[in-house]
């Protein structure tokens, strides 16, 4: 205990220099934090990201844009099964999306954006949640003012997938899902669409010319997906007189798998019936992103923890050389190497604590607006997101805008020890060299100093 | 008693060789005050390093009564510089961040002494060389140069040495503090018998020993 004891209070020898290296550890441990907790909210991002569309493909009509946009004929059946047949597909998502308008809100309809221009828009009785705002303006087919948008139907065989309506997220609050094989005149109604036209379980309303039932009331974490529809993939297909999917959100059974599950379903689809994309589009973008950022993080924590290292190692480097002559009077008196070395690994041990608590302070405050800057520099390119709007981009539903503002730092349980372990590994380190200086110092030459 | 047997130790100064101790030959009886006199570079203090255990001699022997301490292993030599030697320093080297009590129970810490009885044994033993009360908790900052050469002292009595090796221990101080230092460490050898051996250039302090050996280019030229 005599050891501990005097390694701690010779910490404290010099009050200026204990601060200045506690400080100067303190800001090198704050670093080191703010790059681990950085790690880990990206890792955990990177991993949400491949959850949510690193396995998927989307396959859409070739020539198809959405809404508005280009042509092409609906996947056909044969399309669907080779789809299904090919190796790795783990699952098919199949959905056709159409608009519906109100009569009564005529200044939605007439553009190329917003008008019933296409087979798949009809006429409804309900009333859009969604105002038009100024971006309804600007893109709402012409309207300048007064624009209300249409409401978007999805025509699922998955019809609580939350992808299938462009979200991450996707609940039922009432009543429930119909079957993927479902064919009547039923509807999942998003939340704010039943509120603005009073619809609960068993409301009806008309849409394509038919009484519908509402078979449940879903809520997402997508404001234009709560303002829409779901129905039965074949009854779209139907009522809008269209003779297939639109869109095809194919599962792989592993990421690894992706890019080669694409690849063969192109070459067997033809480029002239369908287009593949692999993940939802953006999503690579937003990996790469982060990817860069867990780079920079990863090598500042590696920085960081090299630094705390040297800075100790020579902080104990000059306080071994100035007390030469001390280590020899304590070995004419009868202590070991190991004792004296003992002392110092626990002075350095005390200098690292002290920097440690400095640099979780310092850690904890700054962590938030580092990872600030991290995404600000590093979400230039997918982070302008997209947002609701008409274009149609089936898939998965992932948003980047939204996921790469998402870094939030957390201090756990594991962290923590992962601190006292890099604490003590620092603290090893910064007195290893100096403990073997100690070893070397003989207490004849003390004598001859003297 | 500790006796010296052809006695050697050479240096390496760059190419040249230096012999610091040059084939000395003496004994010290037990009890003895002894002095080691000669001018500086004479080789005095390689003499008491060889004797104390801090450094090994090129040839010849150190024997204290059964034990040769130039044949002892490293393990060997801590226990004697713990258990059978005491120094005192000229500068007094004390440690500056700890109190006159806790720089004595730094050797009987080494020895493995509760703290309790270390704590018991340090106040008994400044008590003893006249230090007392409030001086006693004081760092060596605040006491003047004789208080600590006499905290000096009583660490270097800690163990309960048979042997005390003083180099300059008068070297610091003024002729009168001198003078009670001197005293004290006669009072040792009379007290309990423990052998004092002090290297001093001054012959005022060499004339108060039982033996003096006069040291000139390290050889033993007259005791």
């Amino acid at each position: 205990m005599g050891t501990i004891r005097r390694g701690t209070k010779n910490a404290f020898r010099n009050t200026i220099r204990t601060v200045s290296i506690a400080l100067i550890l303190g800001i090198s441990f704050a670093l080191a934090l703010v790059m681990i907790l950085s790690l880990q909210a990206v890792r955990k991002q990177i991993s949400a990201v491949s959850t949510s569309s690193g396995t998927t493909i989307t396959v859409t009509p070739a020539g198809f844009g959405g809404f508005g946009f280009g042509g092409g004929n609906p996947l056909s059946a044969g399309t669907v099964a080779t789809i299904e047949g090919t190796r790795h597909v783990v699952s098919v998502v199949q959905s056709v999306t159409g608009r519906l308008v109100n009569p009564n809100t005529a200044s939605s309809s007439g553009g190329p954006f917003g008008g019933p221009t296409s087979k798949t828009s009809s006429t409804t009785s309900l009333v859009s949640p969604i105002s038009g705002g100024a971006l309804g303006g600007a893109f709402g087919g012409g309207a300048t003012t007064g624009f209300v948008p249409p409401v978007q139907v999805t025509g699922t065989n998955a019809p609580t997938q939350a992808s299938t309506v462009n979200a991450t997220s996707l609940t039922l609050a009432s009543g429930s899902a119909f079957s993927g094989d479902a064919s009547g005149y039923q509807a999942l109604v998003g939340s704010s669409l039943a509120k603005k036209n009073d619809l609960r379980v068993g409301s009806t309303f008309t849409a394509y010319g038919k009484t519908f039932t509402v078979d449940g009331i879903y809520t997402t974490n997508s404001t234009f997906a709560n303002a829409g529809l779901i129905m039965p993939l074949k009854t779209v297909e139907t009522l809008s007189g269209v003779s297939g999917p639109t869109s095809a959100t194919v599962t792989v059974d592993s990421i690894d798998n992706v890019t080669s599950t694409a690849a063969a379903l192109q070459t067997s689809l033809g480029t002239n019936v369908a287009t593949v994309t692999a993940g939802t589009p953006g999503s690579q973008a937003v990996v790469a992103s982060y990817n860069s950022i867990e780079q920079i993080s990863l090598y500042s924590l590696i920085g960081a923890l090299i630094a705390g290292s040297i800075i100790l190692l020579l902080s104990m480097l000059m306080i071994v050389r100035e007390r030469r002559r001390e280590i020899g009077v304590l070995k004419a008196f009868g202590s070991s190497n190991r004792g004296i070395v003992g002392t110092f690994v626990a002075e350095a041990m005390t200098l690292t604590v002290l920097g440690g608590a400095l640099g979780i302070a310092l850690g904890a405050l700054l962590a938030n607006p580092v990872l600030g800057v991290l995404e600000r520099s590093s979400s230039s390119t997918p982070g302008q997101g997209r947002g609701p709007g008409f274009g149609r981009l089936a898939g998965a539903g992932f948003r980047p805008g939204a996921a790469i503002s998402d870094l939030h730092a957390a201090v756990g349980p594991g962290l923590l020890i992962y601190g006292v372990l890099a604490v003590i590994g620092i603290a090893l380190i910064g007195s290893a060299v100096p403990s073997f200086l100690i070893a070397k110092v003989r207490p004849a030459e003390v004598m001859r100093s003297e | 008693m500790i006796s010296v047997t052809n006695l050697t130790k050479t240096f390496k100064s760059g190419e040249t060789t230096v012999t610091a101790v040059d084939d000395l030959t003496f004994s010290v009886e037990a009890g003895q005050f002894a002095s080691v006199v000669g001018t500086s570079g004479s080789g005095k203090s390689t003499l008491l390093s060889l004797l104390g255990g801090l450094d090994r001699p090129t040839s010849g022997e150190v024997r204290v009564d059964d034990l040769v301490i130039s044949a002892g292993s490293d393990r060997e030599l801590i226990s004697y510089r713990r258990d059978t030697i005491g120094f005192v320093f000229q500068s007094f080297s004390l440690i500056p961040n700890l109190s006159a009590t806790e720089n004595v129970m730094l050797p009987m810490e080494f020895a493995g002494m509760r703290r309790a009885a270390q704590h018991e044994r340090a106040v008994e033993l400044l008590d003893g060389v006249g230090l007392d009360g409030d001086k006693q908790l004081r760092r060596p900052a605040r006491l003047s140069g004789g208080e600590q050469q006499r905290v000096a002292i009583a660490r270097a009595l800690a163990n309960s040495p048979k042997v005390i090796l003083a180099d300059e221990p008068t070297g610091n101080l003024d002729s009168k503090t001198g003078r009670v230092i001197v005293k004290a460490l006669r009072g040792l050898t009379d007290s309990d018998g423990t052998t004092v051996i002090v290297v001093t250039h001054d012959m005022a302090v060499a004339q108060e020993t039982d033996v003096t050996f006069r040291l000139e280019d390290g050889h033993l030229v007259a005791k």
